[in-house]
């Protein structure tokens, strides 16, 4: 098994429970998608599996290593193999895109070069290269300000790859792209995923390309796993019943998203996140 | 290629730097071997004597008061006059030129020169130094004003000239409401910087408490100067937090009702009219008509052959000890800014300790120049090093303030998405944190460069190198001729450092 989640919980500010008991595996090589309506916790579990967010309780399981329980140089170590798209990017705004790419070779060179940024012909070139991949060939000087929301994400995508991660995380990692390049991007995940053997985890609110895509859909709602199975098995009664319970108890709680949860599900349409929205 | 450019910039700032700091006999040695006189004065400070604190409060209001007056007049002159200046309204080219000269020649001075000048015409007293806040003010804001005129869309302006409006009137339609906020929170930000700058001006007549300060220092009674500082640094944080209320305000960050707003307004109003009534009249019964005439030919007609002497007393090398003093110490304000700036942000130190580096900044900041320039000399003696400590200190309060913002403002995702690949820390620093921090902090940096080159004339007073001293023995020895001379160099060495942080500006957007 390349990830296991076991009888993961998160609370924030002991109110809001964000997980409730998730549990699912993900195979080597295996491509899973995450649906789920705005605020059933998905961007919340991918950070827990990335190890920047604790969790109050289960285990994270990384080919055979507690990431919940390492901290420091064993944290570390296991977080090299993960590359992690963010659904707000999270890339430094007023510096170069090729720098930002870099960054990402950050955790495999020494002190002294990493410092003074000595990265290298080779590490320069990859970076150009995968910028190129995602179609950004002719803004690698470009700071990533002046760069519109799509292309930003696509360098996102890119400072993944540069880790050579064994498991990629996608927070969203098309949803701020046109339908063609993310169809695009998606074809190339999914390349690097029957020729490299990568381990893609993808959050998404686009139904159709996750069923496209996904070798297995996992449906969150309102913090628990509602459905685990093949994509062929997730049929409409299923997807209602992922988008609509979470609404439920959302409204329950009386959290404004609920309304839109409906939506969602019958327009598969992307929605900001509430996360998203409060920073 | 670029990288390499970087590289080179920075070794060269470097180097500056150090020949700087050899220029104007900077040496850590000396400084380290005579700290214990630093704290010496201040010691005696403590306890403050109380009972001072009554006889205080009539020449602090009389402070404020001058203060007050002169920033509001002379914002609201630069209202009228910032359109002149500006490229892209109606004023014509020659016009603007020459408004335009007007502003950057008043913007050479301090506030204390300006004073002492004002001395001569209006006599000793509080209208002097109104006046030369006003002065002061007027410049500043007129300058900011038509930087701002000239970065707003023109495009309403221009809608409403085309229907026939006046331009006068389309101006205040139409450019005003969009420059508004930024124009009220800039003379907001000045207030206070008056209040600092008005509490010396009795250094050279001009009224307020500066002249109670001066006659306390030299009659050595600290414990009564310690009493003033405390009464300057309570006045200085009311300033502080009632300017950064309004700001909330004014940038729309706070809501109040209708009600809320006029009770504002009019409170102003009448803070206003009281400091008008506290100016008072010129005194004109010693302003000679003598006085005036040459003060002025000695303007218009300087001492060339003051102005073209070479060699060390020589203007140039005067005015270059002067922007060394203002460079190296911006640097080492900035130096002391940064760890400050670090523990006053709330969002990375627990609020009690923010608080108290808060505070410890804003004292820091309420101390007038003088009273550092009268520390520092018993550690380095009269002299340029004097100057360069005066102001790194005097320069710590608007770059933590700088700095605090900037930390406040910084993105923490991308260092969340280092920490989760494995960056270390020193590392997850050096590629998500600095390259935020960098321009903002170079631009607070560059700005307090060209503060510090107009306020570094002021060390004279105190003797501490530069081209003060000279300019202010000149002055009080009605030697116009000579004053003139120094005065175009300084206009002409603030305009030069002007092009300067303009060209790099210019150079980093490019
Ligand atoms: N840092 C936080 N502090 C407090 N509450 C949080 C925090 N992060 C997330 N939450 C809450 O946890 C719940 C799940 O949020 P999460 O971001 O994981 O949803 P999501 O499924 O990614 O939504 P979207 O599809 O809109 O991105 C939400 O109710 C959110 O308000
Ligand atoms: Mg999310």
């Amino acid at each position: 098994m390349m990830l296991q989640a076991e009888h993961v919980s998160k609370q924030f500010d002991r109110r809001v429970a964000a997980l409730t008991d998730v549990s699912f595996s993900v195979a080597k090589g295996e491509f899973v998608s995450i649906i789920g309506p705005s605020g059933a916790g998905k961007t919340t579990l991918i950070r827990i599996l990335n190890g920047s967010e604790a969790c109050d309780s289960g285990q994270v399981i990384l080919s055979g290593q507690h990431l919940e329980q390492a901290r420091g140089r064993e944290k570390t170590r296991i977080q090299k193999m993960i590359g992690t798209i963010y659904q707000d990017f999270a890339l430094v705004e007023n510096v170069s895109t090729l720098q930002n790419v870099l960054n990402a070779a950050l955790p495999d060179m020494a002190f002294l070069p990493g410092i003074l940024g000595l990265f290298g012909k080779a590490r320069r070139e990859e970076a150009a290269a995968l910028l190129g991949r995602v179609g950004l060939s002719d803004k690698l000087e470009e700071p990533v300000h002046s760069l519109s929301g799509g292309q930003k994400q696509r360098v996102a995508i890119a400072r993944a790859l540069m880790r050579h991660p064994q498991i990629l995380l996608a927070d969203e990692p098309v949803a701020s792209l046109d339908p063609v390049t993310g169809q695009q991007i998606l074809e190339l995940l999914k390349e690097l995923q029957e020729q490299d053997g990568l381990t893609i985890v993808m959050n998404s609110h686009n139904l159709a390309l996750s069923q496209a895509f996904s070798d297995r859909l996992l449906g969150l709602g309102g913090g628990r796993i509602l459905y685990d199975g093949p994509v062929s098995g997730a049929t409409e009664e299923v997807l209602e019943r992922i988008y609509a319970s979470a609404g439920i108890e959302m409204a329950v709680s009386g959290d404004e998203t609920a309304a839109s949860g409906e939506n969602v599900a019958a327009s598969g349409k992307d929605i900001a996140s509430p996360v998203e929205e409060r920073k | 290629m670029k990288r390499k450019k970087t590289a080179l910039l920075w070794l060269l700032l470097l180097l500056l730097f150090i020949l700087a700091g050899r220029f104007t006999g900077c040496s850590l040695p000396l400084f380290w071997a005579r700290r214990s006189h630093a704290a010496d004065i201040f010691l005696r400070m403590i306890p403050p004597d109380w009972s001072y604190f009554p006889r205080i409060l009539t020449p602090l209001w009389a402070t404020v008061q001058m203060s007050v007056a002169g920033t509001v007049l002379g914002t609201f002159l630069a209202l009228l006059a910032a359109p002149l200046c500006a490229a892209n309204l109606f004023s014509p080219r020659p016009v603007r030129m020459v408004f335009r000269i007007l502003i950057q020649v008043l913007r050479s001075f301090p506030t204390l020169i300006l004073a002492l000048a004002a001395t001569f015409l209006f006599g000793l007293g509080c209208f002097a130094g109104t006046i030369a806040i006003l002065i002061y003010t007027f410049a500043i804001m007129t300058r900011l004003c038509y930087e701002d005129i000239e970065n707003a869309s023109v495009r309403p302006y221009q809608a409403l000239c085309a229907m026939g409006t006046p331009p006068g009137r389309a101006y205040f339609r139409a450019i005003l409401p969009e420059i508004a906020s930024s124009y009220l929170s800039n003379a907001l930000y000045l207030l206070e910087t008056n209040v600092r700058h008005s509490a010396i001006l009795g250094y050279v007549g001009a009224g307020g408490i500066g002249l109670l300060l001066n006659e306390k220092i030299s009659w050595k009674e600290y414990n009564r100067v310690g009493m003033i500082l405390l009464a300057l640094f309570l006045a200085v944080c009311l300033i502080e937090l009632l300017s950064s209320r309004l700001v909330l305000l004014v940038k729309g960050e706070r809501q109040i009702s209708r009600t809320g707003k006029r009770i504002l307004i009019g409170a102003f109003l009448i803070l206003f009219l009281l400091s008008l009534a506290a100016v008072g009249k010129p005194d004109f019964s010693r302003t000679s008509f003598q006085t005036v005439r040459s003060m002025f030919s000695g303007l218009f007609w300087p001492d060339w052959s003051f102005f073209l002497q070479g060699g060390s007393g020589g203007l140039a090398w005067l005015l270059l000890e002067t922007v060394c003093i203002a460079f190296v110490g911006t640097v080492l304000g900035a130096v002391i800014s940064l760890p400050l700036a670090i523990l006053g942000t709330g969002r990375l130190m627990p609020a009690p300790a923010a608080l108290f580096f808060r505070l410890l900044t804003v004292a820091v900041r309420s101390i007038p120049f003088l009273i550092y320039g009268i520390i520092f000399i018993r550690i380095s003696g009269p002299g340029a090093f004097t100057g360069v400590l005066t102001m790194a200190a005097c320069s710590i309060g608007l770059l933590t303030k700088r700095f605090t913002e900037a930390i406040d403002s910084l993105d923490f995702r991308p260092w969340q998405a280092l920490s989760a690949m494995g960056v270390s820390p020193l590392l997850r620093i050096r590629y998500a944190v600095l390259p935020q921090l960098l321009p903002a902090l170079g631009s607070a940096l560059l700005y307090r460069f060209d503060v510090n080159t107009r306020e570094a004339s002021v060390l004279g007073i105190v003797g501490a190198g530069g081209i003060g001293a000279p300019l202010v023995f000149a002055m009080n020895h009605f030697h116009w001729r000579q004053a003139g001379a120094i005065t175009l160099g300084l206009i002409l060495l603030v305009w030069l450092v002007d092009l300067l942080s303009a060209w790099i500006r210019g150079g980093k957007r490019r």
